[in-house]
């Protein structure tokens, strides 16, 4: 019963609202849950007993029970009403693995207790103390690169009995930015190495361009070897520039163009990770947008965010 | 290994504290076997909590369930009643005490707790148990928010106050529903025998002995209330069971059959009261004197005793008037066959001591005057312990021992008379009583219960003679207690209390039968009564529960907004509610503050409007946005913004 009136009432909801949110008496939803309609058989024994017994002092304790059933409606309600609900912080994961929203909830006007916000992946649970603002999070799976919005969460209590449950539906302007998934590594690699596409474009592109891996061969510039590829397959490669140079690596949206685009992108993604783990600076091309060669992770996390956005 | 990690060892304490609080009045009660066994299923949770181990697998919870049965089955015979019942409950919690694991488990628990709590009420329901429920629900709602709380142990004090404050905020909705959820006087389905408290009164047979067992027996029998004004105690007969048939030895009473009220004629001082008549398990309705009509669901039987047309088995309160004689002037006697038989086999020398006193009286009264005379002055003794009587009971008591009681009294007396060929039999009841100045009412014990005869003398009809008021007088004029004053085993411990403690248990006693009638005894009647009070004449069940709704809603709906408006006060400090005096202060003089407008741009346009009105002003301001978004608010400072604010007049400046 409960289940089906909050996904009834989740169809109400209009769309994102802008942060924050205070949680109006006007949406929050209230009903006696499971727990609630056990409560409710005990006491209702118990008032049928004292019928048949003529009990007064049963009646009494029924009736006062009962009272603070009602009154429980009035507490829950309020444990819920005025909860201020801002967005946290979301960190960027790569598209296929859960995305974790953290918001911050708030009350300027009383504690709250056990406030739980749940969506179909995660729920999560907190007390509030009194102008302070406690932390919960979100987890949602992300299938794709782009932006991610948090979607609509539920946001319930049934403090202070446990009986009754107020809810209330939230849609926050919070979204979360999922990089591209990254090619795996070795198809990434040896895809590159294998055949020479890109060779084509060596006239258009700049000196040095990466242009993918080759089998290593004497000679070769030890900075040039990717190493880490080695001991997990035995087989030592060089990254293959157009211009030769050792300095900075363009990686640029060219050379993959010629593949279906999703996977373009995650073999770019990939390459990003690879050069972020070296200390090359590197810049990416991605059309007419480009990012100049650098190093170090707030530039690894740019080049993913152009890639997360390109095209999409 | 953690199996149970949600039921901490400081919920366990806490759970055993809501347990032992709805259980302990049981523990007086119960077999000590179960009270141990609860106690070691609690340490025995206590222990597995604080190892961590994992709760009892369900071979031994299936067979603990199965040694409590047999158990409460060698115990009481039975599996359901009461008492039984009642046992099982408690075992049972103890178990699912040793079988929590989750927070549902617990808070099923709880609710459990509460519905323990009103079998209390199966024995008892006086005032002391009233507040004994409520101190038990205190408990267990707080444990209850506080299991509902995510870090359940930090503060309990926070859910006593909740707990006490959603309490007090049900109790109108308690008041409403208690007052007006339909009350119906009668069982959906039939009690289990023991589900009634044992009880004592007259019986519908006399056998010597049976009422001297009575007036040990310091129980209230029942509490009378006078409309007006009351009878001299000494006039005080309470009309209970007549006896009129008799086999030698023992008194029976005739089958009572309901009498023609149209042609039920009374004469002499008429009283009004209202008795409240402790549960008996027998049928007959105490009456003073000679009742003139019958109580709802009760008759009037041929001999004038009032009988119930259930019994009665819960305290129950019928309000009368009466008149101390029939006004019957015939000339003969109704059924005169019944009242003149004796068996003159039995008792030969009474018969012919009768017959010598009939030959030398002129009238019936006179006859009656010498008998009476005769115990007065021929050392009768009143004592509760009157020697064994043989086969002729009335002449060995009349010749040889002459020591009884008033039954021995009325029954000699009756059977004199009948061997007179006078028509006459014994009534049993109950004389005098405790008055009660607090409440303005009188206690009849069951220590007050008598037995008198009356006799049918032709145009007069039936008149009452207590021979007891003539063996011992005090009996009848001061009560029992002075009549037994020097019995080696007459219970004087009820008696005998100095002022103080008799005021105190005076008291208590009226508080306790103010309880019993508007509390306990409020029921169909007085929900009619009530009803009819607030405008409603007959209602239907429809209009009730319409009503009942209504104020329950009004009773949300007040605290709703009380809870709201207590909220938004709290909401706001002290400073800013200052500062907005202070803001519509200067208003007045001429400035509005804008909605958007902090206090140093507020400051600054006041300060460039009037100059009188700065110089004060700007003290305020600063000592604002010290208060505000200073590092240190003291409240020293506070107060000093508080007075300043206070003081400050512009308008007066102006002039």
């Amino acid at each position: 019963m409960l289940k089906f009136a909050q996904s009834f009432t989740r169809r109400r909801l209009k769309g994102p609202e802008s942060e924050p949110i205070v949680i109006s008496r006007k949406r929050i939803y209230i009903m006696p849950n499971r727990l609630g309609m056990i409560f409710s058989i005990v006491v209702f024994t118990m008032l049928f007993g004292s019928i048949n017994y003529d009990n007064s002092l049963g009646y009494a304790l029924s009736f006062l029970l009962i009272g603070i059933g009602f009154i429980s409606i009035l507490h829950t309600h309020s444990n819920l009403a005025h909860l201020r609900i801002e967005c946290g912080s979301a960190k960027s994961v790569h598209a296929g693995s859960f995305s974790i929203f953290k918001l911050n909830l708030g009350s300027n006007r009383d504690q709250k207790f056990n406030i739980k916000i749940e969506n179909a992946h995660s729920k999560d649970n907190v007390d509030i103390s009194f102008k302070d603002k406690s932390r919960v999070k979100l987890k949602l799976p992300s299938t794709k690169r782009g932006y991610l919005a948090i979607g609509k969460f539920k946001v319930s209590t049934d403090y202070p009995f446990g009986i009754i449950t107020a809810w209330s539906w939230v849609e926050l302007d919070f979204n979360s930015l999922i990089y591209p998934l990254a090619e795996d590594e070795k198809v990434a690699v040896e895809m590159s190495s294998s055949h020479k596409t890109s060779i084509a474009n060596l006239d258009q592109s700049r000196n040095d361009d990466f242009m993918g891996f080759r089998n290593y061969q004497n000679g070769d510039s030890p900075k040039q070897l990717y190493w880490k590829y080695f001991p997990a397959n035995d087989l030592l490669l060089t990254k293959q520039f157009a211009g030769g140079g050792e300095d900075d690596i363009w990686l640029n949206w060219e050379t993959v163009a010629h593949l279906p685009i999703e996977i373009a992108i995650s073999r770019l993604c990939r390459w990003v990770l690879i050069c972020g783990q070296s200390q090359n600076k590197y810049g990416l091309i991605l059309g007419s947008n480009s990012i100049k060669p650098n190093n170090g992770e707030a530039h690894k996390h740019e080049c993913l965010r152009q890639l997360a956005l390109f095209k999409s | 290994m953690l199996n149970n990690p949600y039921l901490t060892i400081s919920k366990v304490k806490l759970l055993s504290v809501s347990f032992f609080a709805t259980i302990i009045p049981h523990f007086l009660r119960l077999p000590i076997w179960v009270s141990l066994l609860v106690i070691a299923c609690v340490v025995w949770r206590f222990h597995l909590s604080n190892t961590g181990s994992a709760i009892p697998n369900l071979l031994t919870r299936i067979s603990l369930i199965t040694l409590a049965i047999i158990l409460i089955f060698l115990q009481y015979g039975a599996l359901f009643g009461r008492d039984p019942g009642v046992a099982f409950l408690i075992l049972m919690l103890g178990f699912k005490m040793l079988e929590m694991k989750t927070k549902r488990d617990v808070l099923f628990f709880l609710f459990l707790n509460y519905f323990v709590i009103i079998t209390n009420f199966l024995y008892s329901q006086n005032f002391l148990l009233a507040i004994y429920m409520f101190i038990a629900v205190w408990f267990i709602t707080s444990v209850l928010i506080n299991i509902n709380r995510l870090n359940s142990t930090s503060n309990l004090k926070i859910d006593f106050r909740l707990s006490f404050t959603i309490i007090a905020q049900a109790l109108p909705i308690m008041l409403v529903m208690f007052l007006l959820f339909p009350r119906i006087d009668s069982s959906i389905w039939k009690l289990p025998e023991d589900a009634r408290n044992s009880s004592t009164g007259l019986s519908d047979k006399m056998s010597p002995g049976d009422i001297s067992k009575l007036i040990k027996n310091h129980k209230i029998a029942f509490r009378v209330k006078f409309a007006k004004q009351a009878p001299e105690k000494k006039n005080m007969y309470w009309r209970g069971p007549v006896l009129s048939q008799f086999d030698g030895r023992s008194w029976n009473s005739l089958i009572p059959k309901p009498i023609n009220l149209l042609t039920h004629r009374l004469e002499g001082k008429s009283y009004s009261y209202t008795i409240t008549l402790e549960a008996t398990g027998k049928k007959y309705l105490p009456t003073l004197d000679i009742p003139g009509s019958a109580p709802e669901n009760a008759y009037l039987s041929q001999e004038y005793s009032a009988y119930s047309n259930f019994k009665v088995d819960s305290r129950k309160s019928y309000s009368l008037y009466s008149r101390a004689k029939n006004a019957d002037n015939s000339y003969s006697s109704p059924n005169r066959r019944i009242y003149t038989r004796s068996f003159s086999r039995t008792n030969p020398k009474t018969h012919r001591l009768i017959k010598q006193l009939v030959s030398n009286s002129y009238s019936d009264k006179e006859l009656i005057e010498k008998v009476l005379l005769k115990f007065r002055n021929q050392n009768y003794v009143y004592t509760l312990n009157p020697p064994i009587l043989g086969k002729h009971s009335i002449d060995d008591f009349l010749f040889k021992t002459r020591r009884g009681f008033c039954e021995h009294y009325a029954s000699a007396f009756v059977v004199m008379m009948r061997s007179a060929g006078i028509a006459s039999r014994v009534v049993t009841g109950y004389q005098g009583g405790e008055y009660n100045p607090v409440g303005n009412y009188y206690i009849v014990r069951n220590s007050d219960a008598h037995a008198w005869a009356e006799v049918w003398l032709p145009g007069q009809g039936w008149l009452r003679v207590d021979p007891t008021a003539y063996i011992a007088p005090e009996r009848i004029e001061k009560g029992i207690d002075a009549s037994l004053r020097n019995e080696s085993n007459w219970d004087r411990s009820q008696y005998s209390k100095n002022a103080i403690v008799r005021n105190i248990s005076l008291y208590w006693d009226s508080l306790n039968n103010s309880w019993n009638q508007w509390v306990l005894g409020y029921g169909e009647e007085l929900q009619a009564k009530l009803l009819s009070l607030l405008g409603f004449d007959n209602p239907n069940w429809q209009q009730l529960v319409i009503l009942l709704f209504a104020l329950i809603a009004m009773t949300l709906l007040i605290v709703f907004l009380y809870y709201n408006y207590r909220k938004t006060r709290l909401k706001k400090d002290e400073a800013e509610i200052s500062y907005i005096k202070f803001c519509k202060k200067i208003e007045r003089a001429g400035l509005t503050r804008y909605n958007w407008e902090g206090p140093q741009a507020f400051s600054k346009r006041v300060a460039n409007y009037k100059d009188d009105l700065a110089k004060e002003s700007l003290v305020i301001f600063d000592l604002y946005i010290d208060i505000r978004y200073g590092d240190k608010v003291t409240s020293a400072l506070l107060h000093q913004f508080k007075v300043l604010v206070k003081n400050f007049q512009p308008n007066k400046q102006q002039n």
